[in-house]
């Protein structure tokens, strides 16, 4: 499972992949202020992106790919808002 | 290899035609997002299918199609009468390569030039408008808004800038536009915002695209569009330079050989789960393992490289070993098929399921109820009594008829397909004569969805684009005389199409000059075909149908397209050799229509019964305009020829026993039989002995030595047994 929802907070493990979507997207909705653990993620579907964008979603802790932590992290506001 | 082969030549030409149809919505109305779009996947689809054989050329002349109209699509250039005609020129020159690969399995010589020469020819039709350089260009005015940071980070320097807007559905086709931006190579800046603004969470529907990216890249532009190339239509990419002061550019995130190797695994695994027959799947298969075995040597995994010789006998273990080298990544959601083109292909029999499934479940109630046969010969020797035998008989025979009856109509109905068959080269064909012979026409057509069987759509075709052309070339007046007439100058021309109760109908109508039937006559009399007191005795209805007799043209030059004075007469020859007519009407100044009449199968011939000298004859009812008794005193006899008059007609009157050879009975009392025949050309009336029945009979063309008899268009069997001569009139007269 490369999502693990672990309370206000979705680790992502792996590659991410579209079918997360639905279940994502209920859980940022269920959440509080969904934080998102992208340390261990090294590829991110863009349908689950979109989810995290929608939902205000903040980074919890940083991805360690170089792409996702240049281009799509600072999508993803730090601090809660 | 063959079967995907066959599969190709196939599809190839569906796609062409697709692609054709397309252009000709899309000249008519350049707005047309449609055409260009559907214009765009036949393309991109048929160049896909050229990578998967050896035939570069022809890849490179489908791509050289789909260059000239991206640019139409991005705005670069019009879609101009020049441009549809190279575009068209293009479609044509991939039609005659299907077919000379479907023959010979190869591409002509000199193909890669020909490819070429295309591509040059698009370019000039495009008219040498191909940006290269888009800094003005309003869509890239972005790149001229970076942020001061940005800005200064890569001022000065010369880029490729990406705009991609992946489709709302991408998702369901495969796409992960995010990962696609990943392995843009020298990737400098990635912007990814909502293309709307975005709706509340609730009212997201992820599987939906919502989001665009904007990329600047180092790499040159044909690096960054080689890796678009699968969303051709989704992007737009451009060489463009930023402005403001350079400073150090920070390095550019990578993307690792691992994620690439990711990507490659997930295709394949994509590839693995398309569907197709067992050779396809097999042969991609084949081209899978062969692929991951060079991605994994690629990354120096040589153990799985072992695991995969083990997996590789078995597709479903080939899949898991590919989904587990992959991290378990699986595409979104099914892809989706490419929706199959509806129209049917030119060669193949497509049949629908549904009849085929019919056909199935008829097969099965036959083989059960032929179950019941072995029982009653058993009983029949134990000595069963005669009367409950025949009981039993004929509840199975009742029980197999009807069986045998729905066989027969589901096994017409697998040959039954819609007109739009023989429909489809009319756009096309309308197009280019219109814009050779200046005059502006449009076409319209109903009805294709009309059903008839395969083979009178094969017979209809070619009568069919022969009445077109004749509309075209002269029917319709030039723009001026059509003017000088008080007519709108664009003219119409009709075809029509439908099922009536003689079989199928065609019309075709235009509303030019009409046909001037003084002229026929005189045309008529000249070539000797009719003498001067026949001519000026005739009804202009009577004198168009002249137009029907061979060498018999009214048109005053010959032009390329018809007017040889053979059009017509091979159209009446081929419509009446599938059982059917021909009807004209024309009025001066306002138009001409000619109409065919088709049975709608020709297996089943529907034939009028007729009694003559003691044996029975068939005239196929088509052709049978009306029967009734006639006093014989009504007959009137100039020396040997006789005439009658029926409905206000006089008709040249001729006996079937003569005309058969048989010799007359002479009375002198009561009535005769007469049958109304209509020929096309001519009209007359048939004296026979009796009429009989009308039957619809299964026609057998004679063989052998009996071909040699063309009085006979076949012979077939009546339900009692009896054989039945059926009469090709046309030849015995």
């Amino acid at each position: 499972m490369p999502i693990r929802f672990d309370g206000e907070t979705a680790r992502f493990d792996g590659a991410c992949t579209a079918d997360e979507a639905i279940p994502l997207a209920e859980w940022t909705e269920a959440a509080n202020a969904p934080r998102v653990d992208l340390g261990a993620c090294t590829s991110l579907h863009t349908a689950l992106l979109q989810v995290l964008m929608v939902a205000h979603t903040t980074v919890a802790v940083e991805p360690e790919d170089a792409f996702l932590k240049a281009w799509v992290a600072p999508l993803l506001r730090n601090t809660p808002g | 290899m063959s079967e995907l082969f066959d599969q190709f030549v196939l599809e190839a030409r569906e796609l062409l035609d697709a692609a054709g149809a397309s252009l000709l919505r899309l000249e008519r109305d350049p707005a047309d997002a449609g055409a260009i779009n559907d214009l765009f996947r036949a393309l991109h689809t048929l160049k896909g299918a050229t990578g998967l054989f050896d035939m570069a050329p022809f890849t490179r002349l489908v791509h050289g199609g789909e260059d000239a109209l991206m640019a139409v699509r991005e705005g670069r250039a019009a879609i101009s009468g020049d441009l549809a005609d190279r575009l068209l020129q293009l479609l044509d020159l991939g039609a005659a390569w299907v077919d000379r690969l479907e023959a010979e399995r190869a591409l002509p010589d000199g193909a890669e030039a020909m490819a070429r020469e295309h591509e040059t020819l698009l370019r000039a039709a495009l008219g040498g408008t191909d940006a290269g350089t888009a800094g003005q260009d309003a869509a890239f005015a972005w790149v001229d808004d970076l942020s001061t940071a940005e800005g200064e980070r890569l001022g000065g320097r010369a880029v490729t800038a990406v705009n991609y807007e992946p489709n709302a559905d991408c998702f369901f086709s495969g796409d992960d536009p995010l990962e696609l931006c990943r392995r843009i190579p020298d990737l400098l800046l990635l912007r990814i915002e909502p293309v709307e603004p975005w709706p509340s969470l609730a009212e997201l529907d992820p599987y939906r695209c919502a989001l665009r990216f904007r990329a600047l890249s180092g790499a040159a532009k044909p690096d960054v569009e080689r890796l678009f190339r699968s969303v051709p239509d989704q992007v737009r990419i451009a060489a463009v330079t930023v402005k403001t002061k350079p400073r150090a550019a920070e390095p550019p995130p990578k993307g690792g050989v691992e994620d690439l190797a990711g990507a490659m695994l997930r295709e394949q695994r994509r590839i693995l789960a398309l569907s197709g027959s067992v050779a396809e799947v097999e042969g991609r298969q084949g081209a899978v393992v062969r692929a991951v075995r060079n991605i994994l040597t690629a990354l120096g995994r040589h153990g799985d490289a072992a695991e995969l010789e083990r997996a590789a006998g078995n597709p479903e273990s080939l899949r898991g070993f590919i989904e587990g080298l992959a991290g378990g990544v699986a595409p979104a959601a099914p892809i989706s098929p490419t929706p199959a083109a509806p129209s049917a292909g030119r060669r193949a029999l497509r049949v629908d399921a549904d009849r085929m499934d019919r056909l199935m479940a008829l097969v099965g109630e036959l083989v059960v109820a032929k179950s019941r046969l072995p029982y009653l010969a058993r009983e029949a020797q134990e000595g069963q009594r005669a009367d409950t035998l025949a009981l039993g008989i004929k509840e199975a025979q009742g029980q197999i008829d009807s069986i045998v009856a729905e066989l027969q109509d589901a096994v017409l109905r697998l040959r039954v397909l819609p007109l739009s068959r023989v429909f489809e080269p009319l756009p096309r064909l309308v197009r280019d004569a219109s814009r050779r012979l200046g005059k502006s026409v449009e076409l319209e057509m109903s009805g294709a969805e009309t059903e008839a069987d395969k083979d009178v759509l094969d017979i209809l075709g070619e009568p069919l684009l022969h009445l077109v052309r004749n509309s075209l070339d002269h029917g319709v007046e030039p723009p001026d005389a059509r003017r000088a007439a008080g007519k709108p100058e664009g003219a119409v021309i009709r075809v029509r199409a439908f099922q009536d109760r003689d079989g199928v109908v065609v019309e075709v109508s235009d509303d030019g000059a009409g046909i001037d039937a003084e002229a026929v006559r005189r045309k008529a009399v000249e070539r000797g075909q009719v003498t001067v007191e026949q001519a000026a005795a005739m009804e202009d209805a009577d004198a168009l149908r002249l137009v029907f007799l061979p060498g018999l043209s009214t048109a005053e030059g010959v032009t390329d397209l018809s007017g040889r004075g053979v059009g017509m007469d091979a159209v009446r020859n081929a419509v009446e050799q599938a059982g059917g007519r021909v009807e004209i009407a024309s009025t001066r100044g306002a138009g001409t229509t000619i109409r065919l009449v088709l049975p709608a199968t020709m297996m089943i011939t529907r034939v009028m019964v007729v009694e003559a000298a003691g044996a029975l004859y068939g005239i196929p009812v088509t052709l049978v305009s009306g029967m009734q008794r006639v006093p014989r005193d009504a007959i009137r006899r100039v020396k040997h020829a006789e005439s009658v008059v029926l409905n206000d007609t006089v008709l040249p009157l001729l006996r079937l026993r003569r005309l058969l050879g048989q010799t007359e009975e002479e009375r002198v009392e009561g009535s005769e039989a007469v049958l109304a025949v209509d020929l096309g050309g001519h009209r007359l009336a048939l004296v026979v002995d009796a009429f009989r029945e009308r039957a619809d009979v299964v026609l057998k063309p004679m063989t052998g030595v009996l071909a040699r008899l063309r009085g006979y268009a076949g012979t077939a069997v009546l339900g009692d047994g009896r054989l039945l001569l059926v009469l090709n009139l046309r030849e015995l007269l």
